[in-house]
C-alpha cells in the first residue's frame, strides 16, 4: 500500500474525526482504494491483539487507585501537610499547590486527575486568601504537569508498551525530572510572589501542627513507596503493583480515614473504567495503524527524512522538541506518543540517544502539551473548575510555561538527570 | 412531530437503555480486573502457589472493558478529536462537516462489526490456553462494542441533521470529563 493513508489520516483528523477512529479509517480507506479487501480483517485482529496485553492491565488499576484517593479526603490531608511545610513562605498557598502536586504525583498517574483533585480544594482556598482566580487556576494547571512525570504514570505505561522499554526503568527515570520541575516552579513562584506581594500564613506552623499533619499524610504517602519499591525491587510487575496500590488505597479510605463509603464505589469504578476504555481503544487502533504503517515502511521513510534535515543528535533533539511542542498544542499526550513514538524513537536511538532518555524527553514534552493552548485537557479541566476562559488561564500561565520549557531543555541536554537513577538500579 | 424527530426519540430511548447496561458492565468489569489480578498476587506471594489462569482471564476482561466502555465514552463526547475546523466554520458548512465526521465514524464501525464478527466466528473452534472457553466469546467484544458505538453515532448523526433544519445547536450530553482522565 502507498503512503496515501498518512494523508488520509491527517485529513480525517483535520476535519474533526476522533483520533481513535481516524487511526482505523486511514488504513481502511487505503485498503479500499487499493482494492485489497482481504486485508480489512487485519484491522479488528490487530486492535484486539493490541489491547489483549498483560502490561496494559496496569492502566485501569492505576486509574482506579488514583480515583479512590481522589474521593477520600486523602487529597485534603496532603494539602494540610504541604500547608504546614511551606505555607509560611510568601505566596504560601501557591507553594502549597505545587508541593501538593509533587506528593499527589506519587499516588496518581494523571495530570487531569491532579488538576481536578487539587484544583477543587486549593482554587477556592487561594481565592479566599486574596489570589486572583485565574492565577490560582494557572498554578494548579502548571503544577499538575508533574503528575505523570513522577511515577506512577499512565502516559509512561503507554510509552513503555508501544516502544518496548521497561516500565520500571521509565518510572525511575522520571523521578528526578519531576522533582526538578516542582522545584523550579516553586522558584518561579518565589519571584512572582515577591513582585506581586502575594499573601502568606501569619507565622510558621508550630511543631505540633507539623507533626499532626505529617501523621495524617504519612499513610497515603507510603503508596509511592509500595508501588516503586515493589516494581524496582522486582517483587511486583507494574500491573501487580497497580493492583496492590488499589487494595492499599481502598483499605486506607474505607477503614483508616473512613472518607469513602461503599456507596461511592460504583461511581469510582465507572470513572476509572471509562477513562481506561477510552485509552485502551486508542491503543488498539494505534497498534493496527502502526502495524500497517510499519509494513508500508513509513517510519523508515520519515526517519530518513529526519536524518536528511540533520544528523547531529543535539540539533535533531532540539528540532524534535519544537515539533513535539507544536504537536502538543493540538494533540493530547497519549495519541501523540502512540503515533510519533515509533517514528521518532528508533531514529534518535540510532544516533546514540539512550532509549529511556528519549522516552523521558518525549513524555515530559507531551505532558507539558496538556497545558498549552489552544487544546489541552489540563487547561480545559482548570477552566471548567474556575469558569475562567482557557485563553485567560493560558496567559496567566506564561511564566510557568517558561519554566516548563527550561526543564525540557535541561532534561534533553543533561541525560544524567534522567539516567542516573535507572542506572543505579540496574535498569538501563 | 416530524419523522426525523420521532426517529431520534426512538434511537435515543434504545441507546439510553443500552448505555445504562454498559455503565453497569464497566463497573463490574473493572471490579473483576481488580479482584482477578489481586487474586493472582495473593496466590503467588502468600500461598506460594500461582493460579495459572489469572493473567489470561484478566486480559480478556480488559478487552471487554475497552469495547463496552467505548460506546459510553462516544456518547459523552469523550473520544478526543480536534474539532477546531468544524466548530469555527460558518453555519451550513460546519454542521455538514460534522455530519461527514459522523458518517466516517459509522463506516469505520460498520467494517469493525462485520470483520470483527468474522474474526470471532472463525475463532469458534479455538480455545483459551488456561480456561475452557472458546475464543469466540473473547473476540465477540469487538463486533458487539462496535455495534453499540454504531447506534450511538447514528443518534449523533440524526441529531446533527435535525439541528440543521431547526438552526439550534444539537443537544448533547455534557461530557463527564472522565474519558480523558488518564492523561
Amino acid at each position: 500500500m502507498s503512503s496515501a493513508f498518512v494523508l488520509i489520516f491527517l485529513g480525517a483528523i483535520a476535519v474533526g474525526v476522533p483520533i481513535v477512529f481516524a487511526l482505523v479509517f486511514a488504513p481502511l480507506a487505503g485498503f479500499v482504494l487499493a482494492e485489497q479487501f482481504v486485508f480489512l480483517k487485519v484491522l479488528p485482529q490487530r486492535m484486539f491483539a493490541g489491547i489483549n496485553q498483560f502490561p496494559l492491565l496496569a492502566i485501569p488499576l492505576f486509574m482506579l487507585a488514583g480515583q479512590i484517593m481522589n474521593v477520600g479526603d486523602i487529597t485534603a490531608r496532603l494539602v494540610r501537610f504541604a500547608n504546614a511545610v511551606v505555607g509560611h513562605l510568601r505566596g504560601g498557598l501557591a507553594h502549597v499547590n505545587i508541593l501538593s502536586s509533587i506528593m499527589f504525583a506519587g499516588l496518581s498517574g494523571s495530570a487531569v486527575a491532579d488538576t481536578s483533585a487539587l484544583g477543587s480544594i486549593l482554587i477556592p482556598a487561594m481565592e479566599r486568601d486574596g489570589y486572583t482566580r485565574r492565577f490560582a487556576a494557572a498554578v494548579t494547571a502548571a503544577s499538575s504537569i508533574i503528575g505523570p512525570i513522577i511515577p506512577p504514570s499512565i502516559i509512561m505505561i503507554v510509552y513503555a508498551y508501544v516502544m518496548q522499554v521497561s516500565v520500571g526503568g521509565l518510572f525511575a527515570a522520571g523521578f528526578v525530572p519531576g522533582l526538578i520541575m516542582g522545584g523550579l516552579l516553586m522558584a518561579m513562584t518565589v519571584f512572582l510572589a515577591r513582585r506581586r506581594n502575594y499573601p502568606k500564613r501569619e507565622r510558621r506552623a508550630p511543631p505540633a501542627e507539623l507533626w499532626t499533619s505529617f501523621r495524617g499524610a504519612f499513610l497515603p504517602m507510603l503508596t509511592p513507596l509500595i508501588i516503586l519499591g515493589g516494581i524496582l525491587s522486582g517483587v511486583f510487575t507494574p500491573t501487580e503493583a497497580a493492583a496492590a496500590a488499589v487494595i492499599y488505597a481502598l483499605a486506607l479510605s474505607l477503614f483508616v480515614t473512613r472518607s469513602m463509603k461503599l456507596d461511592d464505589l460504583p461511581r469510582v469504578l465507572l470513572r476509572a473504567g471509562l477513562s481506561s476504555a477510552a485509552i485502551l481503544l486508542v491503543i488498539g487502533a494505534a497498534v493496527a495503524f502502526g502495524w500497517i504503517a510499519a509494513v508500508s515502511r513509513i517510519p523508515d521513510a520519515l526517519g530518513s527524512g529526519l536524518l536528511a534535515v540533520s544528523d547531529n543528535k543535539y540539533v535533531l533533539l532540539f528540532l524534535i522538541n519544537l515539533l513535539l511542542l507544536v504537536v502538543g498544542m493540538f494533540l493530547d499526550a497519549g495519541p501523540a506518543i502512540l503515533i510519533l513514538g515509533p517514528i521518532l524513537a528508533p531514529t534518535m536511538i540510532g544516533l546514540g540517544v539512550e532509549p529511556l532518555h528519549f522516552a523521558i524527553i518525549m513524555s515530559v514534552n507531551l505532558t507539558v502539551g496538556l497545558a498549552t493552548p489552544p487544546i489541552g485537557l489540563v487547561l480545559f479541566v482548570a477552566s471548567s473548575i474556575t469558569r475562567e476562559k482557557v485563553e485567560v488561564i493560558a496567559r496567566e500561565m506564561a511564566p510557568f510555561l517558561v519554566v516548563h520549557m527550561f526543564v525540557i531543555l535541561l532534561i534533553t541536554y543533561i541525560p544524567e538527570l534522567s539516567m542516573t537513577l535507572p542506572r543505579l538500579l540496574g535498569l538501563a | 412531530m416530524d419523522p426525523v424527530n420521532r426517529l431520534i426519540r426512538t434511537v435515543e430511548a434504545f441507546n439510553r437503555a443500552l448505555l445504562a447496561s454498559c455503565r453497569w458492565g464497566v463497573v463490574l468489569l473493572v471490579a473483576a480486573i481488580t479482584v482477578i489480578v489481586a487474586l493472582g498476587v495473593f496466590f503467588r506471594f502468600v500461598l506460594n502457589n500461582s493460579l495459572p489462569w489469572t493473567e489470561e482471564v484478566a486480559k480478556f476482561v480488559m478487552v471487554w472493558l475497552a469495547f463496552i466502555g467505548a460506546p459510553v465514552v462516544l456518547k459523552e463526547g469523550g473520544h478526543i478529536a480536534i474539532d477546531v475546523v468544524p466548530t469555527r466554520l460558518p453555519s451550513p458548512l460546519g454542521p455538514i462537516v460534522m455530519m461527514l465526521v459522523h458518517v466516517i465514524v459509522m463506516v469505520v464501525l460498520g467494517v469493525l462489526v462485520f470483520q470483527g464478527w468474522a474474526l470471532a466466528w472463525n475463532a469458534l473452534p479455538q480455545f483459551a490456553t488456561t480456561v475452557d472457553v472458546s475464543l469466540f466469546y473473547i473476540f465477540l467484544a469487538v463486533p458487539i462494542g462496535s455495534a453499540l458505538m454504531l447506534t450511538v453515532s447514528l443518534e449523533l448523526l440524526l441529531r446533527q441533521i435535525a439541528a440543521l433544519g431547526s438552526s439550534r445547536a444539537p443537544p448533547n450530553e455534557p461530557a463527564s470529563g472522565a474519558a480523558g482522565g488518564w492523561q
